[in-house]
C-alpha cells in the first residue's frame, strides 16, 4: 500500500495553518509529526480523517482519493482524535460495544487487538473510573473496530504511564508489522520510522541523532 | 457505528445519570410549586378580603335606573363592601383585565324602555373566569336578585289586579291590561339579567393560566437540570463518529431525539404523580379547568403538549451546541428561563404588559410554546400554534446541526 498526500491547504479566516502540505508513506512505516504548538498538527490528521475540511487536499491510497471516497476512508483509516472520545457515564464494555459487535468484541479481547491493548483488565470499568492511559488503550481499540490499513493518532500517548506506553507502542508495532501505516503526533520519536516537522506551514523530513535539542531546534 | 448505536448509547448514558438529573428536577419542582402556590394563594386573599369593584357601562341616563344604583351605593349592606364605577365599555373590559374592577354591569340602550314595555333587553354581567371564590358567588347572588326584582314584581300586577275588582274598577278590561302586560314580561324571559365570562388569556381562569405558567417554567429551568446530559466536555467523540461516517445532521438528530424521550418521560412522571394525587386525595385544586381531572386526563394532556415539548428541548439543544463553555451555558439558560419566562407572562398574566411586548413575546419561542399548551388546556388548539411550534423545532435544529459543521469543518 502507498500513501500520498498532496497540497494539503488550510486557513482558519486569513490566518493560514497549512501551505501546501505534502508527504508519502508506505505499508508498514511509522511516521511521526512534530511541531509547536499550533503548528496544524491535530488539523492535518483531522482532514486526513475526513473531520476538517480543507481548502484543497489529496489523500491517494494507492492511486485512490480517500478524501473523494467517504465510505472506503471509513474503512481504510482509524483515526484517534485528541480527547477522550467515549462515553464516561458507560463501562469500557458499553464503549466497545457502540462499534463493535459482540462476537467480535470478545475475539479481539481473546486475542486480537483489544488484547494487545491490556483491554481486557478493565473490562467493566466506567470510563469515569479510568486512569488516562486505559482511557486511551480504550479510544484506540474503538477507533480500530473496522480493522484499519491507516492509523491517525492524534497525540496517543501524552500524559500515560510507561505501562500504558508500553502496551499502545506494542500495538503500534504490531500493526506496522502487519502493513499497516500509522501517522501520529509523535510522544515516541524512537518508535517512528520517519520524522517529519511542521514548521511555517510547511511540512519538512527531519533527521533524529537521538539528541532531543536537535529536534527542538528544527522546531 | 450506526445512528441509532450511538442513540441507544445516548439514550443508556441518560439513563445512568438519570437519579442525579431527577434530584435536581425534584428541587425544582418543589420550589416552582411553592412560587405557584404563593402566587395563587395571594390572589384568593386578596379576593376575599379587598371591597368589590363593579362597573357599569352602557345607557345610565334612564332616572329610574341612576336612583336605583345611587340607592344601591348608599345602602349600608353594600356601602362597604361593593364599589360601583361608571365606566365606558372598553375602559371597564381593560380594568376588568387588569383586576381593577371584579367586573362589570352592561346596561344596555333602552333597558328601563324595555322593562316597563316587554321587551327582552338583558343587563349582562361581565367577569373574568376565576375560581370559585366568596366575590363570584356574591356577584351571582346580586345578578340574580335584580332579575328576580323584575320578575316578581309582575305577581304584584296580580294583586293590583285584585284590589282594582275589589273597588268596582271595570275588572276585565284592567285584567286583560294587565295580564297581556305580565305575560309580555314573563313568557318572554324570566330573568333580565345574562353572565358573561371572558378569561385571562385563550379563555382560562387564572388557575388554569398560572398551571400552564408553571409547566412551562419547568420546560425552561429543565434546560439547567439536564445539564449533565446535554453539555460535552470533551468533543471528540463527535470527531470520531464523523470520520466514521455519522456526519453533524445525524449526531445531532439522535442526541435530540434521546433528550426529548428523557424529557417526556419526566414530564409523564410528574404528571402522573400530579394526576394520582388529586385523584387519590379529592383534593380540588380550584383550578376550574382541573376539575373533575383524573390521572387519564393529565397523561393524555402530557401528550397533547408533545409539539411544546419538542420546541423546548430543541431550544436547549441548540443552546448547549452554540456557547463554548459550562459558565456560559448556565447564565444562559437561566436567562432564558427567567427573562423568557417573565416577558411570556409565566409570572404576571401577559396582559399586563404594553400591547407591542405582548405581540412580541407571543411570535418568540416561549411565547409560542406557552400559547400552545395554554390553547390546548383550553382545548382551542389553533394551526398557528401547532405549525409555528413546528418551524422553530425546525429552525432550532438545523441551527444546531449547522454550528456542529461549521465546528467539525473548521475547527482547530
Amino acid at each position: 500500500m502507498e500513501l500520498k498526500v498532496r497540497n494539503v491547504n488550510k486557513k482558519y479566516g486569513r490566518n493560514v495553518i497549512l501551505d501546501g502540505v505534502s508527504f508519502d508513506a508506505v505499508s508498514g512505516e511509522c511516521v511521526g509529526l512534530i511541531g509547536g504548538n499550533g503548528s496544524g498538527k491535530s488539523t492535518l490528521l483531522g482532514i486526513l480523517a475526513g473531520v476538517t475540511r480543507a481548502e484543497s487536499a489529496e489523500f491517494l491510497c494507492d492511486g485512490e482519493d480517500l478524501l473523494k471516497n467517504p465510505k472506503k476512508r471509513a474503512s481504510v483509516v482509524g483515526y484517534v482524535p485528541q480527547g477522550v472520545p467515549l462515553f464516561d457515564e458507560l463501562s469500557a464494555r458499553d464503549n466497545l460495544l457502540l462499534w463493535y459487535g459482540r462476537k467480535k468484541m470478545e475475539e479481539e479481547l481473546e486475542d486480537g487487538v483489544l488484547g494487545l491493548l491490556g483491554i481486557g483488565e478493565f473490562l467493566r470499568v466506567k470510563v469515569g473510573s479510568m486512569s488516562g492511559g486505559m482511557k486511551k488503550r480504550l479510544a484506540i481499540g474503538c477507533a480500530v473496530y473496522n480493522d484499519p490499513k491507516i492509523l491517525l493518532l492524534d497525540e496517543p500517548s501524552a500524559a500515560l504511564d510507561l505501562i500504558c506506553k508500553e502496551k499502545i507502542l506494542s500495538y503500534l508495532k504490531n500493526f506496522t508489522d502487519n502493513g499497516g501505516v500509522a501517522t501520529h503526533d509523535v510522544g515516541e520519536i524512537e518508535f517512528c520510522d520517519r520524522l517529519l516537522v511542521l514548521k511555517d506551514r510547511q511540512l519538512s523530513p527531519v533527521e533524529y541523532g537521538g539528541s532531543v535539542s536537535e529536534l527542538v531546534s528544527a522546531l | 457505528m450506526t445512528p441509532v448505536k450511538y442513540l441507544s448509547a445516548r439514550l443508556k448514558r441518560s439513563v445512568r445519570l438519570y437519579p442525579v438529573i431527577f434530584a435536581v428536577t425534584v428541587l425544582l419542582i418543589a420550589a416552582i410549586i411553592l412560587a405557584g402556590v404563593l402566587i395563587l394563594g395571594s390572589y384568593r386573599s386578596s379576593d376575599e378580603t379587598k371591597k368589590l369593584e363593579l362597573g357599569i357601562t352602557g345607557d345610565l341616563s334612564d332616572d329610574y335606573l341612576s336612583a336605583g344604583i345611587s340607592a344601591v351605593k348608599r345602602l349600608d349592606s353594600s356601602r362597604f363592601t361593593i364599589d360601583f364605577k361608571e365606566l365606558e365599555e372598553e375602559e371597564a373590559k381593560r380594568e376588568l383585565m387588569d383586576l381593577s374592577i371584579d367586573g362589570f354591569l352592561r346596561i344596555p340602550t333602552g333597558f328601563m324602555d324595555s322593562m316597563f314595555y316587554g321587551g327582552d333587553l338583558q343587563v349582562t354581567y361581565v367577569a373574568r373566569r376565576a375560581p370559585t371564590t366568596f366575590s363570584s358567588f356574591l356577584i351571582l347572588e346580586i345578578a340574580d336578585a335584580a332579575s328576580k326584582i323584575v320578575t316578581e314584581s309582575a305577581n304584584a300586577l296580580n294583586v293590583i289586579n285584585d284590589v282594582a275588582k275589589d273597588n268596582g274598577l271595570n275588572g276585565n278590561k284592567l285584567e286583560d291590561v294587565l295580564y297581556n302586560e305580565y305575560l309580555g314580561f314573563a313568557l318572554v324571559r324570566n330573568e333580565v339579567s345574562d353572565i358573561e365570562y371572558i378569561g385571562v388569556s385563550e379563555g382560562l381562569t387564572i388557575g388554569g393560566y398560572y398551571a400552564c405558567a408553571v409547566l412551562v417554567f419547568f420546560l425552561l429551568m429543565w434546560g439547567i437540570s439536564s445539564h449533565g446530559i446535554l453539555f460535552k466536555k470533551d468533543r471528540s467523540i463527535e470527531k470520531l463518529l464523523y470520520s466514521n461516517g455519522v456526519k453533524s445532521v445525524r449526531q445531532v438528530l439522535c442526541e435530540y431525539v434521546g433528550y426529548f424521550l428523557l424529557t417526556l418521560f419526566t414530564l409523564a412522571v410528574i404528571m402522573a404523580i400530579v394526576g394520582s394525587a388529586v385523584t387519590l386525595s379529592r383534593v380540588d385544586t380550584g383550578i376550574e379547568e382541573l376539575s373533575g381531572a383524573g390521572l387519564y386526563d393529565f397523561l393524555s394532556f402530557t401528550v397533547k403538549i408533545i409539539p411544546a415539548v419538542l420546541l423546548m428541548t430543541a431550544l436547549h439543544t441548540l443552546v448547549y451546541e452554540a456557547l463554548p463553555s459550562r459558565v456560559s451555558v448556565i447564565i444562559t439558560e437561566f436567562l432564558l428561563a427567567v427573562g423568557g419566562g417573565y416577558i411570556s407572562g409565566c409570572f404576571y398574566p401577559d396582559h399586563f404588559f404594553p400591547v407591542s411586548l405582548q405581540k412580541a413575546a407571543s411570535v418568540l419561542p416561549i411565547g409560542v410554546s406557552f400559547r400552545f399548551v395554554k390553547e390546548t388546556l383550553a382545548s382551542e388548539l389553533s394551526d398557528t400554534a401547532i405549525v409555528a411550534a413546528a418551524a422553530y423545532s425546525l429552525l432550532f435544529l438545523a441551527l444546531t446541526a449547522a454550528i456542529r459543521q461549521y465546528r467539525m469543518a473548521g475547527e482547530k
